[in-house]
């Protein structure tokens, strides 16, 4: 890495990134330092090179941030950030716009030759030439973020969590590569979970992908030919004894074991055959259980694949980050040292305790080109007692969810406007009293509400 | 005279005694479901522990729903009844309807509301006891109260709802109310069918004479309303609608408004389980999607209307799954177009009127501008949004803010981190908001309150061309302007074009979302 940064800290945290996935001890205070080192470099270098960033410091008035603390209370940034540029940029083909805007939320100061650029692919293409690793994932917004990763940043990205992931020890995507994939997501090369697919593909002996259909399209698109060729590609394999790797979003291993199952045929997976999951629960079925709970997935590939749960992992984590969090078999998300996790309150206030529930939020000491003190869009119950499976430190319980969003609002102010009735005598209305609006008169969020 | 019945007196003297006997730690808040308050069970402590741990409230238990009494800590909790047997919210029998509610004088139904709305009076039996009560919850303390409690009683004013009956329903020189009550005979020509013509020549006898006894009348409807949760009265605005014509109303309740509901409820049942308006009126809780409940009331032939207010996926659902003729109040929201010139000598003035268009309802209403479009350069932009910063200041002074809360940290952090910040108080404490962005903004992401979003345009029309159904009202300055584009702004689904300022403006009989909200509420049906 040639970025700025504290070495000696870097290579701190990734040991004991590795020696906290062994189970084996580590010093605590340590790892909190050498992480409050590396973000508060990480502060000062965001501060002095990324243009909202001092400007946000000026309207806050934070002229000094000394310690962790203040930053997390303080200087949480959401991760809207990444989608802060105007939409019709995009649809206008204006890669002149997008690239001062990423000049602004970010270190770098690109200057690309734009001459000819007319898609997004080329207009990336253009900025990693100027050493930008740019990312792109899509919300369910379906507006897309873009992540601008310096080479230190995407080098992160992409070895942080071979320091605690038995993904990579047990050989797969890692130097000795040797192993069949499947894939239930399509592959690409800049969106989040495809990305990673594109890596998993890469360095498998053979892949299948096999895209279950939108379960939004009515009707389905016939799925019976593919299901058959996908079900030829694993007995293939099974005979060869190759090791299998299935990754895909819960709702398409969901559908990919009801699918399977309800063929009947028998397919032997090899026994060390290894599930992983990730992209989050948000396009479960409402009539699947078991594309939305990690219990009934659970006993589900169990049932239909034979997958035992030590060999099923799901994973949560965002593109905005670089690391991630796996799930164990207790059903906990453990945060890796590499991370600092914690959630905060609707006043965007941290939250202490041994088991707190708040919005998500993490500091993140590796984004060294764009700010990472981020605020997710989700929502989590943070614990910090012993898991039964021995991994140290916080973790997220099941059950992840989207935070609530802001939606316009339904047309109720103007029930009273336009209702049938007298306006109210101005007489009525008492200064320096709130407005009717501002007075529910109990106060449970009414983003909690039927 | 009074409307009441003596029942319905003994029913509400009891149900007041009951709210006063409330304990400290749980309190039971009756619904109201066809003439006859309906009072929940209380769980065992054990059993409300238990559903507090699975998720954010409302909780149910059994045939309980319990919400928090505040946001505190140790907050009591409040039982209202679950409406578990949906079955018995729909009306059983539309026969009985046609000649109770139905046939009843439409002034005896607006009599009643009258009645309703002195039951309602802030200084009556029923407001002073739910206040009581949730004095002794700790709610009261929530500054402002009076007011509503004020708005609710007029909510039910008897004359502006014959106003807009008669402007609404209206036809030529016949009134609504006319047509409320009676099969109003048709003025003009009535001319047989085609096939009644042939079968003269095909039978060789007269046609069948026409015109004689036709006509045209407004029949009621049952109507299921699922209000939203943004402003207290709107779910009482929605029922009132229903009553003014009428209606046969199951109104659903948004749990955190069981006050208001309560004292809804309890002014329903001293009319007395048999009065026509009464015993034809429900208030019920439910879990919006809950499909044990919904299904049954969204069945084809369960109402005649559905009238939902609310956000889109909740709109969404509903029409998925029902095929009742549905009144939509959609999410939608407003805007203001401010012309070239418009910050002549006194751009606080135009600032003042702009910002009335914005506060309305705390932007919580559909109408609220959340965004002005200024046809000016850069400086004057600016200066724009420091005299609406000026105006928001003092708009804040008088009528203190909500808190700004997370939603306007992660704009100012998030969305709108690139935006020029113009503030009242500082962050987080901010009272109201200007900010000036450099780029088109999502309306879905506004978070309410007194935060105006200003976007510069070299000419109006770039902003005319970003709007469409969404947007429900525009007020337009200067006036000249507004003139040239209501007919271009109204063909792209805006439904208020007014002058800027004036946005909220009303009348009786008004359209609403581009409805004649009561005439969608009556079947129009001829003889």
């Amino acid at each position: 890495m040639t970025v700025d940064a504290p070495s000696r800290e870097i290579a701190g945290l990734l040991i004991a990134s590795r020696l906290w996935a062994e189970r084996q001890p580590v010093d605590d205070e340590r790892v909190r330092a050498a992480r409050a080192n590396l973000l508060l470099a990480n502060h000062a270098r965001y501060a002095a090179t990324i243009p909202v960033y001092r400007q946000l410091l000026t309207d806050l008035r934070l002229d000094d941030v000394a310690d962790i603390p203040a930053l997390a209370a303080d200087l949480l940034i959401s991760v809207d950030l990444f989608k802060s540029y105007d939409e019709a940029w995009l649809a206008d083909g204006n890669f002149a716009a997008m690239t001062r805007w990423v000049s602004e939320v970010s270190t770098h100061a690109p200057d690309p030759d734009l001459q000819g650029v007319r898609t997004v692919a080329e207009w990336r293409n253009r900025l990693r030439g100027e050493g930008i690793y740019l990312g792109i994932s899509s919300g369910s917004s379906g507006r897309l973020s873009f992540v601008p990763r310096d080479r230190a940043t995407a080098a992160a990205l992409a070895t942080n969590g071979r320091s605690y992931s038995p993904l990579m020890w047990g050989g797969y995507a890692s130097a000795e590569p040797d192993y069949d994939l499947l894939l239930l997501t399509p592959p690409g090369r800049a969106l989040g979970m495809q990305a990673v697919a594109t890596g998993l593909a890469a360095q498998a002996t053979r892949s299948h992908t096999l895209i279950p259909p939108d379960p939004n399209e009515e009707p389905a698109r016939d799925s019976g030919a593919a299901l058959t060729a996908t079900l030829d590609f694993l007995r293939a394999g099974a005979a060869t004894g190759r090791r299998l790797l299935i990754y895909g979003g819960p709702p398409a291993v969901a559908w990919f074991c009801t699918q399977a199952h309800e063929r009947g045929e028998d397919v032997a997976l090899p026994p060390d055959t290894l599930l992983v999951t990730g992209g989050g629960w948000k396009g479960a079925r409402a009539d699947d259980p078991a594309s939305s709970s990690p219990a009934a997935l659970g006993e589900l590939i169990g049932r239909s694949l034979g997958i035992t749960a030590e060999r099923w992992v799901d994973v949560y984590g965002m593109s905005e980050c670089n690391a991630y969090l796996l799930r164990c078999q207790s059903g906990r998300y453990h945060v890796p040292p590499v991370l600092e996790m914690f959630v905060v309150d609707d006043d965007l206030t941290p939250l202490s305790g041994p088991d707190v529930t708040g919005t998500i939020a993490l500091l993140d000491p590796f984004a060294f080109s764009y700010p990472g003190f981020l605020l997710t869009g989700d929502r989590g119950r943070l614990v910090t007692a012993p898991c039964p499976c021995g991994l140290a430190g916080p973790g997220f319980l099941d059950g992840i969810t989207r935070a609530p969003q802001q939606e316009l609002k339904g047309c109720a102010g103007a029930a009273l406007s336009a209702l049938p009735l007298s306006a109210l005598p101005l007489s009525a209305l008492p200064l320096s009293t709130p407005p009717s609006s501002a007075l529910p008169l109990s106060t449970p969020p009414s983003s909690t509400l039927p | 005279m009074s409307v009441l019945s003596s029942v319905g007196q003994a029913q509400l003297a009891d149900a007041l005694r009951r709210l006063d006997e409330n304990g400290p730690a749980v309190v039971r808040a009756p619904g109201f479901v066809r003439g006859l308050l309906r009072w929940p069970d209380v769980p065992p402590a054990h059993e409300i522990e238990a559903a507090k741990l699975g998720g954010p409230p409302p909780w149910r238990v059994g045939d309980t729903y319990l919400v928090p009494a505040h946001a505190g800590p140790e907050a009591p909790v409040v039982a209202l009844p679950y409406a578990a047997v949906a079955s018995q919210l729909v009306e059983p029998d539309t026969g009985h309807l046609a000649r109770c509610l139905y046939a009843t004088p439409v002034q005896d139904v607006w009599n009643a509301l009258g009645e309703l709305g002195e039951l309602l009076d802030p200084q009556g039996a029923i407001v002073a006891t739910v206040t009581r009560m949730t004095r002794r919850l700790g709610i009261a303390a929530v500054p402002g109260a009076d007011i509503l409690w004020r708005m609710l009683a007029s909510v039910f004013e008897p004359e502006s709802a014959a106003a807009a009956v008669d402007a609404e329903l209206g036809h030529g020189a016949r009134p609504g109310r006319a047509y409320l009550d009676n099969w109003v005979p048709v003025d003009g020509d009535v001319r047989a069918g085609a096939t009644a013509r042939l079968a003269q020549a095909v039978f060789a006898r007269p046609v069948t004479p026409v015109g004689a006894g036709a006509g045209c009348r407004a029949v009621p409807t049952r109507q299921l309303h699922i209000t939203p949760t943004n402003t207290p009265l709107a779910w009482v605005a929605s029922l009132v609608r229903g009553l003014t014509v009428k209606g046969s109303c199951l109104v659903k309740v948004p749990a955190e408004y069981w006050p208001l509901a309560t004292a809804v409820a309890l002014a329903l049942s001293a009319l007395g389980p048999h009065h026509p308006l009464a015993s034809h009126t429900s208030l019920g809780y439910w879990r919006g999607g809950d499909r044990a409940v919904e299904d049954v009331l969204l069945a084809p032939d369960a109402f005649d209307r559905v009238v939902v207010w609310g956000g889109g996926q909740a709109i969404a659902d509903v029409r998925s799954r029902t095929s009742i003729r549905t009144v939509l109040f959609e999410p939608r929201a407003g805007v203001t177009l401010l012309g070239r010139g418009s910050f002549g000598d006194d751009v606080d003035s135009v600032a003042e009127r702009a910002a009335v268009d914005s506060l309305v309802e705390d932007q919580a209403a559909c109408t609220s501008s959340l965004v002005h479009y200024v046809e000016a350069d850069e400086a004057a932009a600016v200066r724009y949004c420091g005299a609406l910063q000026r105006a928001l200041a003092r708009w804040d002074a008088a009528l203190p803010p909500r808190p700004a809360g997370r939603a306007l940290l992660r704009l100012r952090r998030g969305a709108l981190i690139r935006a020029q910040w113009f503030v009242n108080g500082d962050w987080p404490a901010v009272t109201s908001a200007v900010a000036l962005v450099p780029h088109r903004f999502d309306l879905g992401g506004h978070p309410g309150g007194r935060c105006v979003v200003v976007r510069r345009v070299e000419d109006l029309s770039e902003a005319v061309e970003m709007l469409d159904r969404g947007v429900s009202a525009v007020g337009v300055h200067p006036e000249q302007r507004w003139r040239e584009l209501r007919d271009q702004l109204a063909a792209r689904g805006v439904t208020t074009v007014t002058p800027v300022g004036q946005t909220e403006r009303r009348w009786p009989g008004m359209p609403h979302d581009g409805m004649r909200i009561l005439s969608e509420l009556v079947s129009w049906t001829v003889c």
